[in-house]
This record gives C-alpha cells, structure tokens and sequence, in this order.
C-alpha cells in the first residue's frame, strides 16, 4: 500500500504499511515495559510521578522506540547505554544480563537515577545453549530512593560525587539470567531504604524482560530482515522529517543568558549562558561562556545536557513524532569539559535543576530569532519539596517527594496554561495529596491556583500555584527550586510575574524565604509555597476585553489588575479586589 | 622433621583428634610454627601495602584461627584489632555461610556491626584448605586501614550521623572467588573510592598476606599432619585457658564501678558519659557498661565487637600479659553492653570516630585501680591525639591524606614513673608517623617536636610528659584532629596531681587563635597549629618523691626547677626558675 514516491531518502525497500506496523509494535513494546514498571515499582516517584525512560536500541545502539517517561531522561538513556556497553565490553554481555550503571559522568544524571540495561539475544534453535544473535538493546532509567549519599532524600549541598551514593560504573546485577547475589546484597547494605530500592530494581528487570519477550516476538513475527529494514525506514524517516522541520526554521545564531539562583554552597548567582546557531544542516546548542564547575551539585554531567538539547530540539522539529535515532540527527552539542554543563569528576552533580532552566534558556536564546514559534519563560524551574522522617505507623524511614506545577508562558497567539508540569517534564505527575500524606508527615491546609501570579500581557502567562502545608510529625522538609530570585522573562511587552517563593514558617518570629535547602520542621510547623507563573507576551492593553473579564471570573486575575494593568474596568467584583 | 608424635596416639581410624596426644615440644614447635607464619603475614603486609598508615604506623590486624574460629595465632598490630578480628570473623562466615566458601575465596567484610570497627578498617579473611580438603581446616584474617571508600568527607569522618554516610559497605563480599578476582567488586571499589590505588593496593597487600599464610598453614599441616597439628592447637588453647583461669583466680575479687566523660560526640558539645562495673569472682572477670550513655547522634558509638576487644586488651594485659594470644586467654572475660547503648551501636547509629574504645581502656582500668591499687597506674594522656591533614598535593596535583596518632604520657605506677612520650596504651604496638613522611607526603612543616616540661602528673611517682608539636602548614588544605579528652584532666592515684589535658590550639598568636578538639580546621599556607598532648596522672603525694629523682627530672627537662620547688618541695641549685 506503499506510495514509493514517499519513501524516506535512503530508506529500504520496505512498504511504508509494513514499517508502520512494525514501528507501532515497537512503540507498543516500549509501552508494555512502561506498564510493567508502573505495575511492580515499589516508589512513588517512579509509579506517580513517572520519573523513569525507557528506550528501545538496535543492536548499533541506535534508538528505535521509547515510552513516555520523564522527557531528559530519554535522550540520557542514549548516552549512558553508548557508555555502559563500552565499559562492559560487547564481548562480555551475554543472554539474559542486566547491567546496572550510574555512574554521574556516564550516566548523563545524577546516582540516583538508575540506569538498568539489557542486551537481547534472539536464541539459535539449533544451539539453545548459546547466546545467540545479539539483536536490540533495552534500557529503562528510574529514581531510586536512597543509595546511601550524605543525606537521606535528596541531596543539596554535596562537593563531590562520592558525597552522592553508591556508585556503578556498569555492574551487572544479573549474569546470563542468575541475579547477582553479592550486588543484591551490597545494595541492600548501601541504602537507607533497600526494601524500595530492591523492588524498584526489580520492577526495572521485568519490565526489560517485558521488553525482551516482545522485540523476540517481533523478530518470530515479521522475520529479522523485514524488521531490520524496518528499523532502518523508521529511522531514516525520522530523519527525513526533522531535516525538512529544520530547513524551515529561520537561519541564524542568537545567545541568552540566565541565572540559577545558587549552587546550594554559597549565595553567589551562576552564569548560564548558550548561543543557538541554526544552519540548513546543523542545530548547534554550544554552552561556552556559562559557569566553570562550580562547588555544589548544580553541575551536569554532559549526557544530560545533551538530552536536554534534545528535549528543545525534538519539540521545535518533530513534536507529533515518536522519537528515534533520526530525530535528532542534525543537534550538535557544545560544552567546554569542568563547566557547568559539562561536569568531569569528581565534580558533583546531584541536584540536575540546571537542566530544567536552561531548556527555558534554550528557548529564550530562540524565541530571538523565532518569535512567532515561542512562549515567553513558565515559571522557569520544577519547584521539588520532600518530606524526609520516620513514619509513625511503621516507624521507618520515609522520603516522598513532589515537583510541583507552575504556570507556561504566554505564546504568541494564546495564554500559557496554568498549574501544570514544567516543560522539561511535561509527562510528569504531581505526587497526589492524598500520597503525600498517608505516606509523610504533611497535611496539606490549602492548595490553589494562585491569582495574578501569571505574567500579564496580551497573553497572559498561565498561574502557579499555591500550597499551604502544615506538619504534623517531626522531620525534614526540602525544597529544591533554583529559580527564585529572578524572575520569569516575558515577550513582546509582556510582564514579568512574581518568582517562585518558598515561605517557611510564615507569621512567626522564624519566618523567613529559602531556595534550595533543607529545613527542620516540627509538628505545628507550616510552610507555604507559591510557584511562578509564566511570562507575559504582548501587550497587557491590547488584551481581549472579554479574556480580561473571564480571567477575573475564573480568578486568574483580580479585578484591580484588570483595572490597573489591562485597562479593564470589572463591574460588581469590587469585593473580590485583591 | 618428620612428625614427632607417639605412633601409638595417633588418631583412631575415620580420623579426628579425639584421644590424639602430643609431647608439649612438637605441641610448642607447632605453635611456634603458627606464630611464625602469622609474622610472615605481618612482613608481607608491611611490605607490600601502599598507604603509610598501614606500613608505617601499623594500623592492622592479623590472626589464625581453626576450622572452628578458635583464635590459634596472632601477629603484633594494632592491640584492639585482634579482638576485633575474633568478632567478624564469625559474623562474617555466619552470613557468607561455610558452605558458600571455597578454596581460594577472599571475603571482604566492613559493615561496622559485625566488623567490630568502623568501615574503613577492612577486614579481609580466607578459609585455608588442604590439597584435596573439602572442609576449611583454617581461616586467616587481616584487617588494615583503607583511606577512603567514599564517605562523606575525605580523609576521615568527624560528624556523621549515620552509617551510611560513612563508606562503602561491604557485609562480607568475595573479592576472590576460586582464587579468580572478582571483577566487578574491584571495579566497585575503584569507583567508588577518593584514592582508589591506595585503597586496591591495600587490598591486594592483604590478599598477598593471606596467601603468604595460607602456603605456610598448608606446610604446617603437611609437615605435621592434621592430627598433630589440631592436637597442638587444642593444647595450645587449654593451656592458654589453663593460663588464664589461674591468673583470674589470684585477682581480688569484688566489683567496682568508675566513670569518665568523652569530649562530645562532634555534633554537639555535650559531653558524654561512659560508665563500667568491673566484677571479679573467682572464675569470671565480667566488664559491664550498663549505665553509659545511650548511643549518640555523632560517630562515637562503639560496635558491641569493637567493646570486647578493648575488654580483652585490657584484660590480657592483666591476666597473661606475656603468654602469644589464643582463644583460650580470653575464656574467664564476659562483656555486656545495652544494646543501643554508646557501647554496643545497631544500625544506623554512626560509628566512624573509635576514640571511644581508647578512652574506655583507662575507664576499665580505673575502675580495677580501686581494687587492685598495687597493679595499676593512673591515666595516661587519657586518649590518641589523631591528626590528619587533607590537601591537594602541589607535586602530584592528586589528593592526599595522611594522619599520625600522637604520643601521650603513660599514667604513674605503684612503684615506678610513667614513661612518656609513647604511644597510648591501647595501641602499643603500633607506631607514630614519621616526620618526613609527613612533610613529603603532605603539606606540613613541623617547626617543633619536643617533650613539655612539667606536663606529667607530680607524684611520688611521675606521670610521663607529653609533648609538644608546632605545625606550619605549606599548602593550603584540611586539618583535622580527632582526641575526645581535651576538657577532663588524666585521672592521678592515690594523692598524686592531673596533668593538664590534651589541648589543640589552632593559629597560635593571631586573632583566630582557638582551641579545638575533634574538628576539621581549613588551613592556608603560612597558618599554624600547636598540639600539646597530655601526661600521665602522677601515684602518690609528690612531697613523697625521692628528691634525687626530682633533681634528675629537672636535669633532664621533664620537671621545671619551679614545679620542683613548689610541688615537689625539692630546691634546685643553679637553676634559674623558668
């Protein structure tokens, strides 16, 4: 049913039905090892947030599939899987290991985010015995809880690597489909919480099994030549696609410049600084000029800014398209080693935030030569807070976090949405309340969306959020924001909102503002945070009337702002006047 | 030599020992063959080891024990890692589980609780089998100091506050596995540690040990035969149980209780109680710290292991000092702690600064004192000054930490001085850090070394002196200090006079100048620190001493011709008063 007239440049000669087939049993593969991990993992972070990827390699470690996940983390698995096979050696992967990698510098993220991946060997029936054909990779990344770094939950303040957990540079945990014993055991030894670390590492292995048995029935299915043709045609499609998404962007090259608040160490603001250069060929991200390392964890390792180049790119190129190797064909990444987005060891790199500002200093550096194409800056970070304590039901160890939704940017021809997911984790979930507080010490008194905190202008910036929380046991309370000192830009004309505020302890003689840090907290103790909605774009006097008088309807807006910065007088809500 | 056993008792058939008899010759040229190979370990360690602490303070620990882990030999090291040894040895072949072991196999055990010390004293052990065995019919340990498995700071840890924050790991892991390395444990090692060819040369300086004393056994048993050989064992140990009974049974017996207070615990400046009920009957010698402290926050529990090995320094010393240890020595000795208590820690209470075991040798002592005030002395300098610094060194441009454990004064004896300056009692045998090791290896200069006058305790018999250390440091770094006794003096007997306690006085003569105890000081190039360690407590009313002795004192510099007049009563001629 193929039009041979559609076939990508260099493609195979495969009919485009059957490669579509093929691609979606792929996807659908990766999608199944997703459900398994969602099904078996032992931590909220993985089951509620999503904070995992899983990808899906040929046997030249190109990727052919992925399911949603946490969007950096699967570009990462590309550069962690390149460098865990290259540390372990082709020739010592055999039928049925897992290798368990997370090493920061290799594993493009921080130690606690574990990289499990497996070779597939596609069995000879006439040597059941053997290895076989090694014929694809699997790779699923997921946060684990605790790997015995410095502090339980997180860590904010760490300068050096070995401050950050247990490290693997590419161990395997299971060896020809015998777990491991001895790593099974060192990680129980290793971590504060070894009953959620060990399901979560088990969960990782079915769901890679998962993943083994479909590509084999994939490869039984439709035969190993038609699928590897088919790889090939999806591959090059990707590419096709992205190369003419690229031919139509303006050519050019323009810089941004920002700034993370601290690196958890000293006060001092960090330079952030990146120059995007378009060519008919070429998407260049080069990071020279930002901070050298500094001595907190703010630092990123290269593989993870390469994924978030990739997070930027795919979405300006392919948006609507599953990922592949192809897709990102044309990225160059540029970053001079000991920098800031480029960590060597022992550099630490435990809080990855850099990554999630500087997808909106990507963004920001574009939105120069593409201000039609982009939204003014969300409320530019993830606001993360975690409660660490021993629970009084069980009298164990508890570290349950949430990332918290702040409001997207004005577009250039509609509003940013309001309280929701940052952009760099857009698939992403909050942490229910109702999780939070069966399984810490936080009661949540208020939770809202938080009115005129989106930037005003002729698209106003969707609303942050705010939450009111209240203990009621003993512990620690973290938050890791590092935005809250400068605010969210806006475009066009458009305002600038208030930025993301942690309040801790408010109305007594304690209260006091924090960032990133880790505060003691007893019960009775509250703590509010407010997140950042996004920058306005155009204009607030050249709002839609009507949009005004909605927004202060629905509360996005107060009736004061309308009058005083849109212009817009509010009939019978005078009362309602913030 | 062929066996010089009696035909005529030579095992019954089917084997055993049952009935065997030596003649005490071969029983004592067997022994000696055992102690012999254990000083071939020792050699061979010291030989081959890469960090300084091990070759040249000897911060180490080797024994042999049989196939029941019956301690049959030792070498000289470190006084409270030999108990040590005895402890996690079984708890280490109790989780690896004997039937898992096998010839060849290395195990690595440093999980605190059942290592009777912190992480980074890494306890290596082998079971020993004969050609053709298929049980073990030995076991060989040795432990030693690593510098680093990547805890929460580099060099040593002063303020932890759990376990985990405290190294990598390891509950008893086969490093050598069939006498093939095990790859991946190595690589986990070499990862995960600061100074990763310190620490992998140690561990194959060890491994070599073993093997050293594993050829040795094997010649012992092949040259004697295994009856002869366990045969010689079990009358080594009845008579060093025969030994020990006989020296317990001309000790007055009674109970007596002393009490003593450690510094803090490095996270706050409490200081902390340590209590001990020493009772005497006539075939128990019993050391109870029933009413110390519960465990602390900070490093300075003790694991229950780590308790019963200062009880057997203390109470070899006092039973059968001159007899080559074995399991029998140690028959009559119980210990109890609480658990959860300062002496007996459970996870995840933080272990890291083992001060406290030194400064529990002199509590038990001081508690015999009272019963026994004919056998024993006063406190000595009443702990080891430990210094370390930690720097990046300007030849090699890599990380380097190196400490040395200061002399202290010995405490004043019923009928003799203290000497002084030595080595604490608790680790006599090991050795302090030499000077230019120091300065090659670190960024120290030591502008002074010398013994303070009128620093020993007066009395009718004289604590020994501490010294004195003036320390410019060169490069920029960390100095850190780990003493526990700094604000209570040396306890004196029987109206003799406390010296003044440990001090560390940091920047001398400036506007910074303080006094520190256990603390990481970061240091510039051109700062100076003063370490004075204490003397020992003087025994009896110094009006008593022998003015010939006092004159002598003087001459020699220990006493001043003030004290001499002023505490002794002694008028020195021609000496100006200092």
């Amino acid at each position: 049913m193929t039009d041979a007239g559609t076939r990508p440049a260099g493609a195979p000669a495969i009919d485009g039905a059957t490669a579509e087939v093929v691609r979606s049993y792929l996807l659908s593969a990766a999608e199944e090892m997703r459900a398994t991990l969602i099904r078996t993992s032992f931590n909220p972070v993985i089951y509620e947030v999503h904070d995992f990827g899983m990808s899906m390699y040929d046997a030249d470690l190109r990727l052919i599939a992925e399911a949603t996940g946490m969007a950096f983390f699967l570009g990462a698995n590309d550069y962690s899987l390149r460098k865990g096979v290259e540390y372990v050696g082709r020739e010592n992967l055999h039928r049925g290991d897992v290798v368990l990698l997370n090493y920061p510098y290799w594993n493009a993220a921080h130690a606690y985010d574990a990289t499990l991946f497996a070779p597939v060997f596609r069995p000879d029936p006439n040597d059941p015995e053997a290895d076989g054909e090694l014929v694809a990779f699997l790779c699923i990344r997921a946060h684990w809880m605790d790997l015995g770094a410095k502090d339980p939950g997180y860590v904010l303040d760490s300068t050096d690597v070995h401050q950050e957990g247990l490290l693997f540079p590419g161990t395997k945990v299971v060896s020809r489909g015998e777990p491991v014993h001895e790593i099974h055991e060192l990680i129980k030894f290793n971590s504060r919480m070894p009953g959620e670390v060990l399901g979560d590492l088990h969960a990782q292995i079915a769901a890679l099994r998962t993943g083994e048995r479909r590509f084999l029935e994939i490869l039984d299915k439709f035969g190993k030549p038609t699928v590897d043709a088919a790889i090939e045609w999806i591959i090059a499609d990707g590419e096709a696609r992205v190369r003419s998404a690229l031919a139509e962007l303006p050519k050019g090259s323009w810089t941004a410049e920002d700034w993370l608040d601290d690196d958890g160490i000293t006060d001092d603001p960090i330079r952030m600084k990146c120059t995007v250069t378009v060519t008919d060929d070429e998407f260049t991200v080069d990071f020279t000029g930002s901070s050298p390392a500094v001595p907190g964890p703010v630092n990123m390792p290269f593989g993870a800014t390469e994924a978030i180049c990739k997070v930027v790119f795919k979405a300006l190129t392919s948006a609507d398209q599953p990922t592949n190797e192809g897709s990102v064909a044309p990225l160059r990444v540029i970053a001079e080693p000991g920098t800031l987005f480029h960590a060597v060891y022992p550099q630490p790199t435990f809080t990855l935030w850099t990554g999630i500002v500087a997808v909106e200093l990507i963004t920001k550096a574009l939105a120069q030569g593409m201000p039609d194409r982009l939204p003014a800056s969300s409320g530019g970070d993830v606001p993360g807070f975690m409660m660490v304590g021993t629970h009084p039901d069980t009298g164990q160890l508890f570290a349950v976090s949430n990332n918290e939704v702040i409001g997207w940017g004005g577009a250039p021809d509609h509003d940013g949405s309001t309280a929701l997911s940052h952009v760099s984790g857009s698939t992403g979930r909050v942490t229910p309340v109702e999780v939070l507080e069966a399984r810490t010490g936080m009661f949540f008194e208020r939770w809202e969306i938080r009115t005129d905190s989106g930037g005003a202008g002729r698209f106003r910036g969707g609303c942050g959020t705010r939450r009111d929380i209240r203990f009621v046991t003993p512990g620690e309370f973290l938050t890791v924001i590092k935005k809250t000192k400068s605010r969210p830009w806006a475009l066009a004309g458009g305002r600038e909102p208030e930025p993301n505020q942690v309040v801790v302890f408010p109305g007594t003689d304690r209260e006091h503002r924090v960032s990133t840090t880790r505060t003691r907290v007893e019960p009775g103790d509250r703590i509010t945070v407010l997140t950042a909605g996004g920058g306005g774009h155009g204009d607030p006097r050249l709002r839609d009337p009507a949009a005004v008088r909605e927004d202060v309807a629905e509360g996005y807006v107060s009736a004061r702002a309308a009058r005083e910065i849109y212009g817009v007088a509010i009939e019978d809500t005078d009362a309602a006047d913030g | 030599m062929p066996p010089m056993a009696d035909p005529t008792q030579r095992p019954a058939a089917g084997g055993g020992t049952a009935g065997v008899q030596v003649d005490g010759a071969t029983a004592e040229v067997v022994r000696s063959y055992l102690v012999a190979t254990a000083e071939e370990m020792r050699a061979a360690l010291v030989r081959t080891a890469f960090n300084p602490v091990i070759y040249e303070v000897h911060d180490f620990g080797i024994s042999i024990y049989d196939a029941e882990l019956r301690l049959v030999a030792e070498s000289t090291g470190l006084s409270r890692f030999l108990g040590a040894n005895d402890y996690s040895i079984r708890k280490g072949v109790e989780y690896v589980g004997r039937e898992h072991l096998r010839p060849g196999d290395v195990v690595l055990l440093n999980y605190p609780y059942w290592n009777a010390a912190h992480a980074y004293d890494a306890t290596l052990f082998s079971p020993v089998f004969l050609p053709d065995g298929d049980r073990p019919v030995a076991f060989l340990c040795i432990r030693a100091h690593w510098m680093d498995l990547g805890a929460k700071d580099p060099g040593y840890v002063l303020d932890s506050t759990d376990m985990h924050q405290e190294g990598l790991i390891f509950p008893g892991t086969k490093v050598v596995s069939g006498g093939e390395p095990v790859h991946q444990i190595l690589e986990l090692i070499r990862f995960n540690s600061r100074m990763p060819e310190l620490v992998l040369g140690d561990l194959h300086a060890q491994i070599a040990a073993l093997r050293t004393g594993e050829r040795r056994l094997v010649e012992v048993y092949r040259r004697f035969g295994t009856a002869v050989v366990e045969a010689s064992i079990a009358q080594a140990i009845e008579a060093g149980a025969a030994a020990a009974a006989s020296a317990v049974a001309t000790l007055p017996r009674g109970s007596w209780t002393a009490e003593d207070w450690l510094d803090d615990d490095g996270i706050t400046d409490d200081p902390i109680r340590m209590k001990c009920t020493v009772t005497v009957t006539g075939e128990e010698f019993i050391v109870d710290f029933t009413g110390s402290s519960p465990a602390v926050p900070g490093p300075v529990n003790l694991p229950l292991g780590a308790t019963i090995a200062t009880c057997r320094v203390a109470f070899k010393a006092i039973t059968t000092p001159f007899e080559q240890t074995n399991a029998g020595h140690f028959a009559p000795l119980r210990v109890k702690a609480e658990p959860g208590s300062l002496f007996y820690a459970q996870y995840p209470a933080a272990t890291f600064t083992q001060w406290t075991g030194t400064v529990a040798l002199e509590l038990i002592y001081r508690a015999l004192a009272q019963g026994m005030p004919d056998r024993l002395p006063a406190s000595s300098g009443g702990d080891v000054p430990g210094f370390m610094m930690v720097g990046t060194h300007p030849d090699t441009g890599q990380l380097f930490a190196v400490s040395n454990n200061d002399a202290v004064g010995w405490g004043a004896c019923p009928d003799h001085d203290g000497i002084g300056p030595a080595n604490h009692l608790a680790q006599t045998q090991a050795r302090n850090t030499p000077v230019e090791v120091l300065e090659a290896r670190t960024g120290m200069f030591f502008e002074r070394l010398e013994i303070r006058t009128d620093s020993g305790g007066a009395g009718r018999f004289r604590g020994g002196p501490g010294l004195r250390r003036d320390i410019r440091f060169v490069t920029p770094g960390e100095f850190l200090t780990v003493i526990k006794k700094t604000k209570s003096r040396p306890w004196a007997l029987a109206g003799g006079r406390e010296p003044e306690p440990n001090q560390v006085v940091v920047f001398p003569g400036t506007d910074r100048e303080r006094r520190v105890s256990t603390a990481r000081t970061t240091v510039r190039p051109g700062d100076r620190v003063t370490l004075l360690t204490a003397g020992g407590g003087g025994h009896g009313d110094p009006r008593l001493r022998d003015p010939a002795a006092v004159r002598e004192d003087v001459a020699e510099g220990y006493v001043s011709a003030r004290a001499a007049r002023e505490i002794y009563g002694v008028e020195i001629d021609g000496v100006v008063s200092a």
